[in-house]
């Protein structure tokens, strides 16, 4: 089966045309991606019958005697108070072995509200999975759209889900997937479909597709560079048998503190820091606190920690919760008062990353934008801020825009970023520290030091590291083949 | 192919339902001054026992109770039913030529009535704190699943705004210590985020019956309207007894229709159920109405006994 997108447009109030008019196929595992605002969610959302009240959808796609389901992204907090087995629709077997598969976990009883917020974001997807089987086995023809459904998943998360996609395509369902983490997601497509904004979008066969907005991950980038066959550029096996790979030595950046000479540091107390150490944090730097074990609730705490006390504030300020609905214009004119910067050249920088409306909330942008308008209003405040998964739900550009302008830029204080994602960790942070797994006990240390000593020690080590080359970013190898 | 999952109701929401209905129509029903005094005092203490996961409400709840008792105070002693007693204060009387005079002399029977008749509000305003406090959204949103079926979606907002209530307010320390306390607005944010979680509810849509079932459904509806209206009218019954058997039918025939499971996770959960029973054995058998009143204090003795369970809450 195959559904035809014809001249698809989509205008949203508030917004405009948020995409088209584009036309496409989907079929089998179509994947839509596109820099953000180019509007891969609003044909996701026009094909799912949700977009919100007022909009307008011109264009045509085949719908009659095709059950669409479509799975969005949902919130994470708080989680739904019910089990696994309600979350997934029901408890047989196909349930328990796509959850067992996907997750590693057995007990389908299990209550969302005991697991880890980052595994029960894998739920709505795998239940439009199931459900989409289902229909499928009822001789239904099913149209799956997925709209970004890894941007809170841990990185083994993300590959197991989209192998259970790909498991899901082959047995016969169309799905559609709109998703931004290209590393994992290309390889298991069928047809990749990049929109460029303004209408116009490129269809390949996922082996035939080279982007033409957005980087490549980076051991595509190496593998092309390298010579290698387009099928085999997300092959991290063959990648890693290249001689210029396995030889490859990083680059080791002199440290932050010694690249600027009049740096101040600030000792956090090894009690206070609660990582077995004192830790000397540098003014200016980016420090990365990954969680081992996946808790990135005792990352955070640990990082309001150290931001405190180089603050020098008595205690920890609470988690902030952006407001969701109050105009972005007045939020930053708020925040900039109360933490000094130019409101207007703060959300003039989130820009650069994503497209973000000054009189819309934060609740009607996407949430690739809202990090956007986060890590912007962040870098404009005087004092220390802790970024929560700055990079989640943003494009492969913005997240290298945003990796870059965190290592680079020089700024009066430092900031702490908590996340999974290890290319951007690598590549955005001067210093890692890398808490050890709660199970280890209270005596466990963490591991500090620059991406290139650290890697190893991150719980999902970054695609170089896991071709096994030493060398962490694409140009480190390069500079050995030239 | 999976297994059919049928909704599953916890005994403790049906226990805390029971028991909120049986309490609603003691306050309509008993002569007793005391049962407004009981049930509060009952909210009260349950309230300090249960519910921490959706601990925030405390100070909404406060501002709302303190705005209910006022205003019925300053409503009855201006223009309030009752009389007698001493002449405490004489206010400014004004009247129109047909109508209720207001203002006039502040008797000491006048303020009692206004005194009992805060009391019933605040009662009222207490369960209705109480359901939010030991319910969680989720299970309100099911027992709505239940109950309407496919109509259930209208209701889901209002499921959750208290749940969403809480959650505003405890985020509120964390604005105001970023400097973004101005930018808190409770109402907008509720209806928002209530309108939020129930879009999330729907997408893991429990409730999907035929057609048939949702005639069913609808006819029930009719029938049992036209039943309790007719009883009310007829005197057969009081308008409460009515409303509240009519709720009663429908959920009883909303459960067999969804073949809903009732989970009993332990024994406490049958604690708001069995004090239901009692208060309501006691009313029918008609024994001394501050006797039916204080039965009401058997759930916070309960709850007390009992600490709220906060580990795994949800078995196979």
């Amino acid at each position: 089966m195959t559904v035809s997108i014809d001249a698809l447009a989509v205008w949203l109030p508030g917004r405009g045309i948020a995409v088209g008019p584009v036309s496409f196929d989907i079929r089998g595992l179509t994947l839509l991606t596109g820099r953000s605002g180019t509007g891969a969610s609003a044909v996701a959302g026009a094909l799912g019958g949700v977009l919100p009240a007022g909009a307008l959808v011109r264009g045509s796609w085949r719908s009659q005697g095709v059950t669409i389901r479509y799975v969005g992204v949902s919130r994470l907090d708080p989680l739904l108070d019910m089990s696994v087995a309600e979350a997934l629709g029901g408890a047989g077997r196909e349930a328990e072995q796509l959850w067992m598969s996907v997750t590693g976990l057995e007990d389908l009883g299990a209550s969302m509200r005991e697991l880890d917020p980052a595994t029960c974001a894998v739920l709505p997807a795998l239940r439009g999975v199931l459900r989409a089987s289902a229909a499928r086995d009822r001789g239904e023809e099913t149209l799956l759209v997925l709209d970004q459904p890894m941007t809170d998943l841990l990185p083994d998360l993300r590959v197991g889900l989209a192998r259970a996609l790909r498991r899901c395509a082959d047995g016969g369902v169309d799905i559609c997937w709109v998703e931004h983490d290209l590393a994992v997601a290309v390889p298991q497509s069928d047809h990749v479909v990049e929109l460029l904004g303004g209408g116009d979008a490129v269809v390949h066969p996922a082996e035939q597709w080279s982007p033409r907005t957005l980087p490549l991950p980076p051991e595509a980038v190496l593998s092309r560079a390298l010579g290698s066959p387009r099928a085999a550029w997300w092959d991290l096996e063959t990648l890693g048998r290249h001689p210029l790979v396995t030889s490859a030595v990083p680059t080791v950046h002199p440290a932050f503190g010694r690249a600027h000479s009049s740096v101040t540091t600030v000792c956090v107390p090894a009690e206070r820091a609660g990582v077995g150490f004192d830790l000397d944090v540098v003014v200016g730097e980016t420090l990365g606190v990954v969680p081992a074990d996946g808790d990135r609730a005792r990352a955070l705490s640990v990082a309001r920690r150290l931001a405190a006390t180089l603050d020098a504030e008595g205690r920890p300020r609470p988690p902030l919760t952006w407001p969701a609905h109050v105009p972005l214009g007045r939020l930053a004119r708020t925040w900039c008062g109360a933490r000094g910067g130019d409101a207007a050249a703060a959300l003039d920088r989130a820009a650069l990353l994503a497209p973000v409306d000054h009189a819309r909330t934060l609740a009607q942008h996407s949430p690739g934008e809202r990090r956007a308008v986060a890590w912007a209003l962040s870098a404009a405040s005087t004092r220390t801020e802790v970024l929560d998964r700055p990079e989640a739900g943003l494009d492969a550009e913005g997240r290298r825009l945003m990796a870059a302008a965190l290592r680079s830029e020089d700024s009066g204080t430092a900031t702490l970023v908590v996340s999974h994602d290890p290319e951007f960790l690598v590549r955005a942070c001067h210093r890692l520290l890398v808490l050890p797994p709660a199970a280890d006990g209270p005596d466990a240390r963490a591991v500090l030091g620059p991406p290139v000593l650290v890697a190893e020690h991150l719980p999902h080590p970054p695609a170089l590291r896991r071709a096994g080359s030493r060398a962490l970013r694409v140009r480190d190898v390069w500079k050995d083949a030239r | 192919m999976n297994a059919h999952l049928a909704p599953r109701l916890h005994v403790a929401d049906l226990g805390w339902s029971a028991w909120i209905a049986v309490a609603f129509w003691s306050l309509h029903t008993s002569a007793s001054q005391w049962t407004p005094v009981c049930v509060i005092v009952a909210a009260v203490a349950v309230w300090w026992t249960r519910g921490a996961a959706r601990a925030g409400l405390g100070s909404p709840v406060l501002t709302a109770a303190s705005v209910v008792a006022a205003a019925w105070v300053v409503l009855t002693a201006a223009v309030g039913p009752g009389s007698g007693g001493d002449v405490l204060w004489v206010l400014p009387e004004w009247s129109v030529t047909s109508g209720t005079p207001v203002g006039g002399p502040l008797t000491t029977g006048r303020l009692r009535t206004g005194l009992a008749l805060a009391a019933s509000a605040l009662a009222h305003l207490a369960l209705l704190a109480l359901v939010v406090r030991c319910v969680s959204g989720e299970r309100l949103a099911r027992l709505n699943d239940v109950v309407l079926g496919r109509a259930a979606r209208f209701t889901h907002p209002l499921c959750f705004a208290a749940e969403e209530l809480a959650r505003i307010e405890r985020a509120r320390p964390g604005l105001v210590a970023h400097g973004l306390g101005r930018l808190v607005t409770p109402l907008p944010d509720v209806v928002a985020s209530a309108h939020e979680r129930a879009v999330q509810w729907h997408s893991v849509g429990l409730v999907e019956e035929g057609a048939a079932k949702t005639r069913v459904r609808v006819l029930l509806v009719l029938a049992a309207s036209v039943a309790a209206l007719a009883a009310a009218v007829g005197r057969v019954l009081t308008g409460v007894e009515a409303s509240l058997l009519g709720v009663l039918v429908l959920t009883v025939a909303g459960m067999v229709l969804s073949r809903a499971r009732v989970v009993v996770l332990q024994a406490a959960d049958l604690a708001p159920l069995v004090c239901a029973a009692l208060t309501l054995l006691l009313a029918i058998l008609d024994v001394d109405s501050t006797l039916v009143a204080l039965s009401l204090l058997a759930l916070p003795v309960c709850t007390t006994a009992v600490p709220e369970k906060t580990g795994r809450e949800v078995e196979r």
